[in-house]
């Protein structure tokens, strides 16, 4: 029930979806019809911004083309004429949907041929308030929006003076044509506010040879306005930047223009200017408008838009103008250098960030890996030194081997050497009581033999790392170890103790060494119980299974061990006996450390020691 | 004064060196004790003649050279020969500082055992006869009066006698006198021998004024 519900609302979508994709695909058509030659900049200019902001932000895709009529030259009337049949023809067959009129007389020309293309769509006209102009007022057409250029030369007047307070002669230069009258007018209009502090001269109707010439004897502290400069009087075509060009390249004094036509060319500084570029925006983003059929009368124009301080870079480096105050801070420059640190300042911060950062990880990375190196170098210094101190402990190991060897040796020997002294005087003599002889013979047999389990015994601990291990059950030798001990138990009275799991323990290890271990720990605890009453003399073996290994104590009720000992129990030749060589607990760690285990012992609380090992335990198989 | 034989004294805790070493010097016509701790000599009546201890330095209980000390304290003159099982340089030079005659590893030879305890005795015996004379000596000293003792200590300043005259203000022939009964009772004929024996007797030679 819900997945049916689905399906259907996602059925739904798609449809409105897909209708939303027809509209988009849908491409208005734009014509633009300029009255004059592609080859002008202020066209250019006005195509740019129009463009820069056509089809912006907006969900219905334009085409645009473009048509320079150049009616100023235009070969024939039928020329026109049939250019503008065949869009009145293409407005029937295709969709036209808005048609924008660009500059003087082409309102004109449409109001003869173009009643077609004036019916059937919105219209925008860009153009000059020149006198006798055509409004749309005047070809009816109603669904159409007209944005005057109105130059505001008093402004840019204004701005010129201020770059240069101190000029006060003002040379006003401009062609022949139409046009260019009319924007010499523009600026005449404006000279009253400007007199009689500065003073005005106007320049048309000569040569641009002669415009030159004159212009290279105009006085260096003077301003020069090339408004608009189309033809000179030999009615030859110029547009008002190659006119800029010639003008401000024979001139020793600044050279100024009212529009932003100067932008991709040398000559004129720029100031406040009216914008072609932003008439363009302005008209791509009314443009946009009028295709979402928005109603001329919903549409509102901002003028303020087209008028803005421009100016060219290189021309105020020129002028030594750069830090004028004359120029606002939100200016538009031409031709500006290219100032790569303030270009790019944020890509070169972050390439910068970016670096130290990087250097900062090298260094951290540099670090880690040095410190890392001197760890392994201590780590091998400890190793070393450990296996120095290993070897050390082997040789001191030897010293007291040797030193408790010739001790205990001596005594034996010396009572070999003197029993044998005293059969040699019997022998001399022959003094001796019955039984003396044997006697002696017997203490020297006995004596040596000593002295030859000295020897076994050192031996048997220089031999203990060679043996095999198996798979034992330590409980096993726990009971034969007991019943070995337990003659010498009865005969000092001594009650043994025995707490051991039902189950066999089994280790992996080498029975008669484990043996010898169990051994010595019970003979110490026998020797320590030799001092204290029969009754007290007990000996506790204890066995307790503690994770994957097994701990066997055994523990005595004698002295405890003696605090001078403590550190040193394990250690070779240490004895508290005067009869021992002090290997047995020496003997019984290297057994237990060499079966991977640990012994240890304490004093219990109660008094008495006890001695404790751990082994690890395998399992039962 | 009595004339008791010369003892050997072995002191070992090693019940096999004790026995074998003391029968061995018996056999070799030598009076020997032997003692397995150094408690069980100082529990002996002390030896008032001549004879020297053999001891172990390891001894359990008292060591050997603990024994060497409480005996130095007691006046004891008898000669110490330390043996040992295995000993050290230290340990030697410690012992032979305090007085004892000789220092030797086990096993020594009988050679050395021998000539050690014949060395060892003799000195004992010049030691006893050395403090005989000084017995004797005392014991004359005594005899004197104490005008006598006072003309003494001015002969040791090796004053003449008309010298002693003038400082006692008494006559030449006084001290004369004096002189020749300190001869007698010393029973000596010349000053050299009355010096010799207020020597003996261990009285201060005063300073010379």
């Amino acid at each position: 029930m819900l997945k049916r519900g689905f399906i259907v609302l996602l059925s739904v979508f798609l449809l409105l979806f897909s209708q939303k994709s027809y509209s988009q695909n849908k491409v208005k058509n734009v014509v633009i019809f300029f009255s004059l030659g592609s080859n002008l900049t202020s066209y250019q200019n006005l195509l740019e911004g129009f463009k820069s902001t056509f089809n912006q932000n907006t969900y219905e895709p334009g085409n645009i083309i473009v048509e320079f009529m150049d009616i100023g030259r235009l070969y024939s009337e039928d020329h026109a004429r049939q250019i503008i049949e065949m869009y009145n023809k293409k407005s029937y067959e295709t969709n036209l949907d808005l048609l924008i009129t660009v500059g003087p007389g082409i309102n004109a020309l449409l109001q003869k041929y173009g009643q077609n293309l004036l019916k059937t769509s919105p219209v925008l006209n860009l153009d000059l308030e020149l006198p006798g102009r055509i409004s749309l007022q005047d070809l009816h057409v109603k669904n159409g929006i007209e944005v005057l250029a109105k130059f505001k030369t008093s402004t840019t007047l204004k701005n010129a003076f201020s770059l240069f307070p101190t000029y006060k002669n003002v040379f006003v230069i401009g062609g022949s044509s139409n046009v260019d009258l009319f924007f010499m007018s523009l600026v005449e209009k404006s000279k009253t506010q400007f007199e009689p502090a500065y003073n005005f001269k106007f320049i048309s109707g000569i040569t641009m040879d002669s415009t030159i010439r004159l212009v290279k004897k105009i006085p260096s502290n003077s301003i020069i306005i090339v408004p608009n400069y189309n033809r000179d009087a030999t009615n030859m075509t110029f547009s008002t930047p190659e006119a800029l060009k010639f003008i401000s390249n024979n001139a020793l004094a600044p050279v100024f223009t009212i529009s932003d036509v100067f932008s991709k060319k040398e000559g004129g500084i720029g100031g406040y200017v009216f914008s072609y570029t932003f008439y363009g925006k302005e008209a791509g983003r009314i443009a946009n408008e009028m295709l979402s059929g928005k109603l001329p009368k919903d549409i509102t124009v901002d003028e303020n838009s087209l008028y803005q301080y421009i100016y060219d870079w290189q021309q105020l480096k020129r002028w030594k103008l750069l830090d004028s105050k004359a120029i606002p801070a939100n200016s538009i420059f031409y031709n500006k250098e290219f100032d790569f640190f303030a270009e790019y300042k944020w890509y070169i911060l972050a390439v910068l960030l970016f670096l130290i950062m990087e250097t900062l990880l090298i260094m951290y990375l540099f670090r880690l890996n040095k410190r890392q190196k001197a760890i392994v170098k201590q780590m091998a210094e400890t190793d070393n030194l450990y296996r120095i101190l290993a070897r050390e402990q082997r040789l001191m190991t030897m010293v007291q081997l040797t030193a408790s060897l010739s001790h205990e040796l001596s005594q034996p020997l010396t009572a070999i050497l003197y029993n044998t002294q005293a059969l040699l005087e019997y022998h001399k003599s022959g003094e001796a009581e019955p039984g003396e002889i044997e006697e002696l013979l017997l203490k020297i047999i006995k004596d040596d033999k000593r002295a030859g389990s000295l020897i076994s015994s050192v031996r048997s601990l220089m031999k203990l790392e060679v043996r095999d291990k198996e798979k034992v059950d330590l409980n096993a030798i726990i009971q034969d170890t007991v019943s070995i001990f337990d003659p010498k138990a009865k005969q000092q009275r001594i009650k043994i103790d025995i707490h051991l799991t039902k189950n066999p323990v089994f280790v992996f290890g080498d029975k008669i060494q484990l043996q010898q271990v169990l051994l010595n720990l019970l003979n110490n605890a026998a020797h320590a119980m030799e001092e204290i009453e029969t009754e007290k003399r007990i000996i506790e073996i204890d066995q307790h299974i503690e994770k994957s290994s097994v701990i066997l104590s055994v523990r005595d009720t004698g002295e405890g061990i003696e605090e001078e000992v403590k550190e040193s129990l394990f250690n070779p030749f240490v004895t508290s006996r005067k009869s021992g060589l002090g290997i047995g607990l020496a003997v019984s760690c290297t057994i237990i450390v060499n079966h991977d285990g640990e012994i240890w012992a304490s004093n219990i609380s109660g008094g008495g020691a006890e001695f404790s090992f751990r082994l690890k335990i395998i399992s039962n198989d | 004064m009595t004339n008791e034989p010369d003892i050997v004294f072995v002191i070992d805790d090693e019940e096999s060196v004790r026995s074998s070493l003391s029968l061995f010097l018996k056999l070799s016509k030598y009076n020997v004790e032997s003692f397995e701790s150094a408690e069980n000599y100082l529990a002996r009546e002390s030896h008032s003649g001549a004879g020297c201890i053999i001891l172990d330095v390891n001894l359990s209980g008292k060591s050997g050279l603990d024994l060497q000390e409480e005996l130095v304290n007691r006046n004891s003159q008898l000669p110490i020969i330390f043996i040992t099982g295995f000993g050290n340089i230290r340990m030697s030079v410690h012992a032979l500082k305090k007085g004892a005659v000789n220092y030797l590893e086990k096993p020594f030879e009988k050679d050395v055992i021998l000539s050690s305890v014949s060395e060892a005795l003799a000195l004992s015996h010049k030691l006893i006869d050395e403090s005989r004379e000084i017995q004797k000596a005392k014991q004359l000293v005594l005899k004197l009066t104490p005008r006598e003792n006072e003309i003494l200590t001015y002969i040791l300043t090796g004053l003449l006698n008309k010298q002693i005259a003038a400082e006692l203000n008494i006559a030449e022939h006084t001290v004369m006198i004096h002189k020749r009964h300190i001869c007698e009772k010393l029973g000596v004929k010349s000053v050299p021998e009355i010096v010799q024996i207020a020597y003996q007797a261990g009285i201060q030679f005063p300073e010379k004024k």
